[in-house]
This record gives C-alpha cells, sequence and structure tokens, in this order.
C-alpha cells in the first residue's frame, strides 16, 4: 500500500500539467471576475464617460432602499421557486413513464428532449409567436371554448409563461438524468420487497426515491442554480413586464450594466445574487447527508 | 427462483395500460412537438395568413420568399458560419480541457487536488451576469472586445469547462485500475497512460461532452450579444430576433423562417443520433 | 483504435484552426487608408443607395479613404447597441443619433463639435440650417450634429376606409377647423365599428413600448414629462391625466386603438389612421387605396405640432475624427442635403420650399406646406433628458399600469413622480 501511495504522488506534476487549462480558466474567468466584481461594487463607474470612482458602501445602501430590486427579488424566488418543482417533478414523472416496456418509448424519449438540443433564442421566440393575444395557442382554446388570456401581459399569467417556457425546454435533460438513475435501482430490491407484499407505491418510496437520490441532489443544485441565470427567455418573451413583474436578478443586472452604464450598481446586485446561490447551494450540499441515501 | 410476478416490471405493457400511457404521453408531448410544427409552417405563410383568424395548421399559401428575406435583410449565411465555426473550436478545447482535467482530478493525486475540486465548483454557480461585466472591462482594456476571442474562451475555460471536467472526472472515476496499473509497470509515463490506455476507452464519454459542448455554444446568447456589435459578427441566436419592420415590431413569417434555418440542421443530427446520444449523456451521468 | 481516435482529433483541430483563421474579422485593407463607418437605424434599400451613392463621389476625390462602410442596426435596440460599441472601445466614425439620446450624449461628451469644418467649408451656407431644427444638437459655440431629418408627426388616413364606415373625411374637418382629437376619436369608433378586425388608429412608433411618443397626445392637452429644466416630474399633472385618460378610453373603451400583444399594419388596410412620422412612411407610394395626410389633431389646450429629430453626428471616440468630421461637412452640404429630401424632411429652408419637397415625396404642394414647411417651423421636438437612460426602465416599466382595462390612471402618473423625481433632481 505505502508503495502505491508513493507512487501515485509521483505523477503530481504530470497531473498539475494536465489540470493547469481548467484551473487557469477558472482563475482569470470565475475567480479574477468575483473579485472585481466584488471590488467594482464599491465604485461608480460608467463606461460611457469613463470615469470611475470609489464610493465605498454607496450602491449597497441604495440597494437595500431600491424598491425595483427589493421586487426583482421577490420575482426571482417566486419564479424559482415555481419553476424547480415543476421542473423536477415533471422530469421524474416522465422518466418513471419512460422507464416501462413499451413500443415506442425511445422515441418519445427523443421528443421530450428535443427541445434541449434546440436554441433558447429560437425555442422562446417560437413560443412568445404562440402566445400572443391573437396567436395559436388562444385560437386552439377558443376552439374548445376557453377565452385565453392575454399571456403576456395579463398578470399572473406573463411569469407562469416564462417559467413554462423555460421547463419544457429544459426538462428534458433532467429527465434523462432520472432515466439513467432509475435504470440503476438493483432489480433484487424490487423483487424482495414484493415477496414482503410490497405493493408499488411503497416500493416508489422505500426503494426508488432513495437509490435515485444522488442524483434527486446534483439535478436540484443544477436546476436551482440554473433558475437564476435565466435571462433570454425574459429578454424576448417580456422585456422584462408588464411593468416589473417578470424583470428577475439577472435580467435587471444586465439592464444596469448594459442599458443604464452603471456598472457599479449592477456589480452589487450581481454580489447579492452570487452570495444568495451560494448560500442555497452551500444549504442543500450539508443537508445531504440527511436525506441522500449514499456517498455522493 | 423467478416468481412470475417479478417478470412484471420488466415485461411488456398491453392492453388498456398501455391505452393510458399512450393517451398521457401524446397529450404531454404537445407542448414539446408543437412549437416545432408551428414554427415551420409559420415560417411559409404570407404574413396575413400568421395572423389569421381563424388560424391554418396548414399554410394555404406556401411562400417561399420568407426565406430568401433572410438572407437579404442580414448577412445570414456568413452568421451562420460564424455560429458553427465558433462552436466547433469550442468544442474542440472544451474537449481537450476537461478530459485532461477530469482525468487528472479523477486518477492522479497531487496536493489540495480536492480542495481544489470544491472551489472548482462554484463555478457552476456562477450566473454569467455576474462574471460578464468584468470580464467585459478585461477584455476592453486589452482590446479584445471587438473580436471572436471572448465569445469563444468564455465557454471553452469558463464555467461551462467545469462542467465538462465534473463529467469527464465522474467518468474516469468508475475506471478499472489494472489496466493503467499494467502500462505503468511496462514503464510508460502517466501522461502516455493517459494517451494509450485511458484516452481511447473514453470515446462515448467524449463524444457526448462534444455534443453537449457543440449545443452550449451553438445557444449562447449573452456573450456573442454584449460582444459582437457589427451584424457581420453576429451568430445566430442574436441574429434572430432582429427580423424587425421599420417600428421595431417581428416580422414573424421571416423570424421564423430565420429560426427554423438555425434548428433544421441540429434536429436533423439529433434525429439521426438521438439513440447514441441520450446514451451517451446517460453514460457519462450524474448516477451518483 | 487508438489511430482513430488520434485521426478524429487532428481531423477536428486541422478544421478548427482553418475555421479560426476564416473567421477573423476582416482587417483594413491598406496601412495609411482609412476605413470609415456610420452607423444608422434603418436597412431601407433606399436609404442605403442614397448614402452609398454619396460615399462613393466622395471617395473619387479623396484617395486616402479606403471605404466608407454603412452598418444598419436594429432600430428596437440602435442606442443600446451603440453605447456597447462605444463603451467596448469599437465606437464608430459616424452615427445617427435619435433626438432622445442628443442630451445624454452631449453630457457624456461623445459627439464631436463639428462647426469649425462646417464654418469653413466654402459652399456649406450653415445659416441655411432652421435655426429651431438646431436646437438640441448645438450650444453657444458648437455644433454637434447635423439634423438631417426633422420629421413632423402627421396622420396618415385611409380615405376609402373612412368613407366606407360613414365618418368624416380628416381633411374635410381639418379645413373647417374641426380637426380635434375628439373629433379623431370618434372618426377612428366608426372605422372600428364598421367591420370585425378593423381598427380606427394605431400608433407604430409608440407600440406600448416607445412611451416618448406620447407626446403626440399629450401634449395638445397642454401636459410634458417634466419641466422645461428637467427637474420637476410633471407626469402626475392634470394635464397629463386628462390626456392618459383620453388616450386609455381610445384603447379600452371605444376599442378603437389595438390593445397591447395585438399586431397591426396601417398598409395592409384595415386601420383607419396611423400616428407616424414622416420619413417612416416610405411604403405609402405602394398603398392601392385613396391615403390622406393631415396634421396631428387640436388638442382642448393646444394645437401642437410634435417633431422627431435624427442627427447625425461624428463621436469623439471615433480613431478618425478629422476624415470623419470631412466626410459628414460633404454628406450634408446643400446639394447632398437635398438628396434627402425624398425620405427625410430638411431644415435647410429652401428644401423646406413646399415645390420642392412635393417635388420629391408623395405629398401634394399643400400637404407639403401644411405638414413639413409649418410642422418643422411651428413643431417642437420629442422629449429628451440628459439623464434618460437612468430614468427610462423605470417610466417604461412604471407605465405600463396604465395599458390595462382597469388602470388607475392617477395612481400609476404619481407613482411615475415618485420614482424618477429623486433622480431628476
Amino acid at each position: 500500500m505505502k508503495l502505491k501511495a508513493k507512487h501515485e504522488e509521483r505523477h503530481w506534476r504530470t497531473g498539475v500539467f494536465m489540470a493547469a487549462p481548467v484551473l487557469l480558466g477558472f482563475l482569470f474567468l470565475v475567480l479574477y471576475p468575483i473579485v472585481s466584481v466584488i471590488r467594482d461594487s464599491f465604485t461608480s463607474y460608467n463606461p460611457l464617460s469613463g470615469e470611475a470612482a470609489f464610493i465605498g458602501t454607496d450602491n449597497y445602501l441604495r440597494l437595500i432602499q431600491d424598491e425595483t430590486a427589493i421586487e426583482v427579488a421577490k420575482n426571482t424566488l417566486i419564479f424559482a421557486m415555481i419553476l424547480v418543482p415543476v421542473n423536477m417533478a415533471l422530469a421524474l414523472f416522465l422518466a418513471i413513464l419512460l422507464n416501462l416496456h413499451f413500443r415506442g418509448r425511445t422515441s418519445f424519449r427523443a421528443i421530450f428532449f428535443s427541445p434541449v438540443i434546440v436554441s433558447t433564442v429560437a425555442w422562446t421566440i417560437v413560443w412568445k409567436y404562440i402566445l400572443q393575444d391573437d396567436g395559436p395557442l388562444n385560437y386552439f382554446l377558443g376552439n374548445i371554448g376557453i377565452d385565453g388570456p392575454n399571456w403576456l401581459r395579463d398578470n399572473p399569467w406573463p411569469m407562469i409563461s416564462v417559467v413554462m417556457v423555460q421547463v419544457f425546454k429544459n426538462v428534458g435533460l433532467n429527465m434523462i438524468f432520472f432515466l439513467a438513475a432509475l435504470q440503476g435501482v438493483p432489480e433484487e430490491m424490487y423483487e424482495s420487497s414484493e415477496i414482503d407484499g410490497a405493493n408499488r407505491w411503497q416500493q416508489f418510496k422505500k426503494i426508488t426515491l432513495p437509490f435515485i437520490s444522488p442524483t434527486i441532489l446534483l439535478v436540484a443544485i443544477l436546476t436551482i442554480a440554473g433558475a437564476f441565470q435565466v435571462f433570454a427567455q425574459v429578454l424576448l418573451l417580456t422585456g422584462g413586464g408588464p411593468g416589473l413583474s417578470t424583470t428577475v436578478l439577472s435580467y435587471y443586472i444586465f439592464i444596469n450594466a448594459f442599458q443604464i452604464f452603471d456598472l457599479g450598481y449592477a456589480s452589487a446586485l450581481a454580489v447579492c445574487l452570487f452570495v444568495f446561490v451560494m448560500i442555497l447551494t452551500v444549504a442543500q450540499w450539508q443537508i445531504r447527508t440527511r436525506w441522500v441515501f449514499r456517498e455522493v | 427462483m423467478r416468481n412470475k410476478r417479478y417478470t412484471r416490471r420488466n415485461s411488456k405493457l398491453t392492453g388498456w395500460r398501455l391505452f393510458g400511457i399512450y393517451v398521457i404521453l401524446i397529450l404531454m408531448a404537445a407542448p414539446f412537438l408543437f412549437p416545432t410544427w408551428w414554427m415551420f409552417t409559420a415560417s411559409l405563410k404570407p404574413i396575413e395568413e400568421v395572423f389569421s383568424f381563424p388560424s391554418s395548421l396548414i399554410p394555404n399559401d406556401f411562400r417561399i420568399e420568407n426565406y430568401q428575406e433572410v438572407f437579404r435583410l442580414q448577412p445570414f449565411l456568413r452568421q451562420y458560419w460564424n455560429s458553427l465555426s465558433i462552436a466547433l473550436i469550442v468544442t474542440v478545447l472544451t474537449v481537450t480541457i476537461a478530459t485532461t482535467g477530469g482525468y487528472a482530478f479523477a486518477r492522479i493525486k497531487f496536493r489540495g487536488r480536492n480542495k481544489i475540486f470544491v472551489l472548482l465548483l462554484t463555478a457552476l454557480l456562477m450566473p454569467a451576469e455576474v462574471t460578464l461585466i468584468p470580464i467585459f472591462r478585461l477584455m476592453v482594456k486589452s482590446g479584445l472586445s471587438d473580436s471572436f476571442f471572448p465569445v469563444i474562451i468564455i465557454p471553452a475555460f469558463g464555467a461551462h469547462a467545469v462542467v465538462g471536467l465534473f463529467l469527464m472526472r465522474q467518468f474516469f472515476l468508475d475506471f478499472p485500475n489494472e489496466l493503467e496499473e499494467a502500462a505503468e509497470i511496462d514503464g510508460l509515463s502517466r501522461f502516455r497512460v493517459f494517451m494509450k490506455i485511458a484516452l481511447p476507452l473514453a470515446g462515448p464519454a467524449i463524444a457526448s461532452l462534444a455534443i453537449l459542448s457543440f449545443l452550449y455554444s451553438w445557444n449562447l446568447f449573452l456573450e456573442p450579444l454584449v460582444f459582437l456589435t457589427e451584424p457581420n459578427d453576429y451568430t445566430l441566436p442574436v441574429v434572430l430576433p432582429q427580423f424587425t419592420d421599420t417600428y421595431g415590431s417581428p416580422i414573424w413569417n421571416v423570424q421564423l423562417a430565420a429560426a427554423s434555418l438555425s434548428v433544421i440542421p441540429v434536429m436533423i443530427v439529433f434525429v439521426m443520433a438521438q439513440r447514441h446520444f441520450i446514451r451517451g449523456i446517460t453514460m457519462t451521468g450524474l448516477k451518483g | 483504435m487508438k489511430a482513430k481516435y488520434l485521426k478524429t482529433i487532428a481531423a477536428g483541430s486541422a478544421i478548427a484552426l482553418v475555421a479560426f483563421i476564416g473567421i477573423q474579422p476582416a482587417q483594413a485593407a491598406k496601412k495609411g487608408s482609412i476605413t470609415l463607418r456610420m452607423t444608422m437605424w434603418s436597412s431601407n434599400a433606399g436609404h442605403l443607395a442614397l448614402f452609398k451613392g454619396i460615399a462613393d463621389e466622395y471617395k473619387k476625390t479623396h484617395p486616402e479613404i479606403a471605404d466608407i462602410k454603412f452598418e444598419s442596426l436594429d432600430f428596437a435596440t440602435y442606442t443600446q447597441t451603440l453605447t456597447t460599441q462605444i463603451a467596448g472601445g469599437k465606437s464608430p466614425d459616424l452615427a445617427w443619433i435619435l433626438e432622445k439620446d442628443a442630451q445624454q450624449f452631449r453630457a457624456n461628451n461623445l459627439l464631436l463639435n463639428v462647426q469649425p469644418q462646417m464654418e469653413t467649408t466654402p459652399g456649406y451656407k450653415i445659416d441655411e440650417i432652421a435655426p429651431g431644427a438646431l436646437g438640441l444638437w448645438k450650444s453657444t459655440r458648437a455644433v454637434y450634429a447635423y439634423p438631417f431629418s426633422t420629421s413632423p408627426f402627421a396622420i396618415f388616413y385611409n380615405a376609402d376606409l373612412i368613407k366606407a364606415a360613414g365618418a368624416e373625411d380628416p381633411a374635410a374637418l381639418y379645413d373647417k377647423g374641426q380637426w380635434t382629437w375628439a373629433n379623431a376619436a370618434k372618426v377612428a369608433k366608426a372605422v372600428t365599428n364598421y367591420e370585425k378586425g378593423n381598427y380606427g388608429m394605431n400608433f407604430p412608433t409608440f407600440n406600448y413600448t416607445g412611451w416618448n411618443g406620447l407626446a403626440a397626445v399629450w401634449r395638445g392637452f397642454g401636459a410634458e414629462a417634466w419641466n422645461k429644466t428637467g427637474t420637476k416630474c410633471t407626469f402626475n399633472s392634470k394635464p397629463m391625466i386628462d390626456s392618459m385618460t383620453f388616450f386609455h378610453n381610445m384603447i379600452y373603451k371605444d376599442k378603437s386603438f389595438p390593445a397591447p400583444g395585438i399586431a397591426t399594419d396601417f398598409f395592409a388596410g384595415n386601420v383607419g389612421m396611423s400616428l407616424i412620422q414622416l420619413s417612416r412612411a416610405a411604403n405609402l407610394s405602394t398603398m392601392k387605396w385613396k391615403f390622406g395626410v393631415v396634421p396631428l389633431p387640436k388638442g382642448p389646450v393646444a394645437d401642437a405640432q410634435v417633431i422627431g429629430q435624427a442627427g447625425m453626428s461624428v463621436l469623439t471616440k471615433s480613431k478618425n475624427r478629422k476624415a470623419a468630421a470631412d466626410f459628414l461637412v460633404f454628406a450634408t452640404n446643400p446639394e447632398n442635403a437635398a438628396k434627402y429630401v425624398q425620405y427625410f424632411p430638411q431644415s435647410r429652408t429652401p428644401l423646406m420650399d413646399p415645390k420642392v419637397i412635393s417635388k420629391a415625396s408623395i405629398l401634394n404642394e399643400a400637404q407639403a406646406k401644411l405638414i413639413v414647411a409649418d410642422g418643422i417651423t411651428k413643431g417642437q421636438i420629442l422629449t429628451s433628458h440628459p439623464k434618460i437612460s437612468t430614468i427610462e426602465l423605470t417610466i417604461k416599466s412604471t407605465l405600463d399600469g396604465l395599458w390595462k382595462s382597469d388602470a388607475n390612471i392617477t395612481q400609476t402618473l404619481n407613482d411615475v413622480c415618485t420614482k424618477i423625481q429623486p433622480t431628476l433632481r
């Protein structure tokens, strides 16, 4: 054993060499920006005129009192709290269905996965057309006697529309991850539980869920992190409106940075977003020992 | 000792159950399929029919001119090429970086390896809008903001590369040790072990990563939006919303024609390769 | 197995390398030659041909200019794209500037003073330019843009449709001195009720996002967004409330104005009247029905004509400022300005002659005098503000509260002022 340990460490130079590109990338494209954003959040910087000045915590004080920022933060939370459960539940449901044996299941898998490969912009543009007040969706609803609302303008539908467009785009990927996980559950577990007289629902709760819990955790982390980064959908579907009702934090940061050109304030907002997502992810990671069945 | 009941789990569904499943699946498939259908059909309609009341499922009046308009209004061919070439470069770079890095983190011990890996994971959480601002300034200062450099470097070396690294590391973790140990006893250096033994067997994982990276770059919107300001340099996602009339409202049929053009090649490849593709993603995946 | 993978990697890298070389943005042709770039928000073929023609003529006498490129940016995001180019170190040499951005661009020192070139170039005749038109673009000793389009808002109408709906012709109303907003609303309502799918009036520049175009409505009621110095918000003044109530009724009570999310096109023939700027009405010649043109209706308080402007400027962050300024002066001298008349109303006095205008455009002489000549001299330019990009988002998103059927107009307008007043100070 000792020989093996020395043997492995002998190669650490190769290891560092091979890991270098990704580490360098991380340094410049992740670490440096984080540090930079934190530093910028204490300044006022207008790239149009080129003026920058150190203004201490002014941006943060402004942030706390900014009604817009507070409303935007609220929207972002609502958005995530709807999107994540809907996405994950739908993905799991589809994965279970498509794990059964029947003809055509591969085609269905492909159908549900197809939006994942389409460009977000193309997908969003098509939905913008479909959701128009006088568009195809309301036409179909009208045919079955329902007077559809103006999906992109009558609250609360704009937010729901943005969420669902993103869910349909993305759920196929989560479905595939769950599918893989489901196929990893050992058959013997089900067989022995049937001997003990367990029904389908009990099997699901006591066997399936625990076994795929590592995947659930990882999908949750990725989906939650992704929910806070939705941007193109907002820009193209509603432009943040009506009013501010679909303006989420990532979109608000973009506007402050690239339309208002107040980079200091945008940076302060970005720091808040980053800290929040960090806390959420660490929290999920820490409580994993409670409910995740196996070591990840 | 196979009890007859067990085979139920693995047997084919029949009868009412099967019918029920089909009904549910077809209903649920609607929002996944119809958008694509509407996109293609609307792209072929004249503008009056796009919003005609009642809406038509199949165009009454085919207008191929919509597609010609796409090329007339924008240097679309050039923009297509931009998207394609950028995606190819990003794919090659990402695969190289993620595979070598993933192998290192999985199979080679070096000081602080695990701690660094956890640190890298924070890159996954970083919203692009957060990192974009300083990167924008960095690019401006180094005079690179008016080129394709940021649009290539950011996906290939940034957060996406970390995702790739994560996937490849996961794959290499499950690698059997014996093959490599045998090679090392034969005197190969660690790197050559990687090149000659590990890499060739990583084919499916690399293929999946390549496909994911290509799609990621193909669909990138925020970075091209910010860094590419000349129509000749645009990539497809940036161009699509720009088919508007003089007042800024979208010319739907032309815009959807452009969207169709950007989606068709990806769809074709996908349909042909979907079996391998989906299986490949499962293999690298987050089974845990 | 191994060889196959190595080959794939090699092939992939080769392709990538070729692609990489192929996509490098085109470099300037020769060393020492200058390439100028002007951004514009139109991609109209006629406009482009016009400018290219002027550029070609200029190149003949200026060999140091390798090329002059005209870049069409999307109108809806024009300001943002332009400012991103500037902030990103890739400023164009010349640019069209919207009137609403004029003050902000000047405050940030983005526009070059071209008065020296204008005054020293023989034959430029800077005094021909109507002083009112230069207002936004000049200070006592500097000129920051040439106002290449001074375009009044007017009402274009479908005479055939209005007649069929049994409403009175707007030109007839105008002649009787009864072309008011109240009567315009009546005409609109008649057209809407005439046939399903018709709308009495649309307003493409506004379209629920371009709020500052609403000045075409509110000024007739004596309202304005802020006071003259831009330090006090007047969105919540009584005249503004009255004007927005009137407009709201047209949309939600009469339903003669398309609600948000509904796409309409005046040139498709089912819209009675269209509130548009002259310079954007290039499609009129292709219409198959009889059309008419009248100025904006009178409001209860004032007969307010509204002008939109576009200036052509040299950007201070350009790398070829002198060459760009020289080209600007050439492109806007009396001979070339005369070529713009067919598309953009000019503010050089000889070009404001109704005879000249009607010869070059689709308007007849009477219409030309009414709308262009009188409009430019009497009209007021659209609302602007030095801090426009900071408050624009807030105004637009707050005003969104107006565009629903149960809107509380007074409350919404009060909200606008509450939110933007701190910044206006």
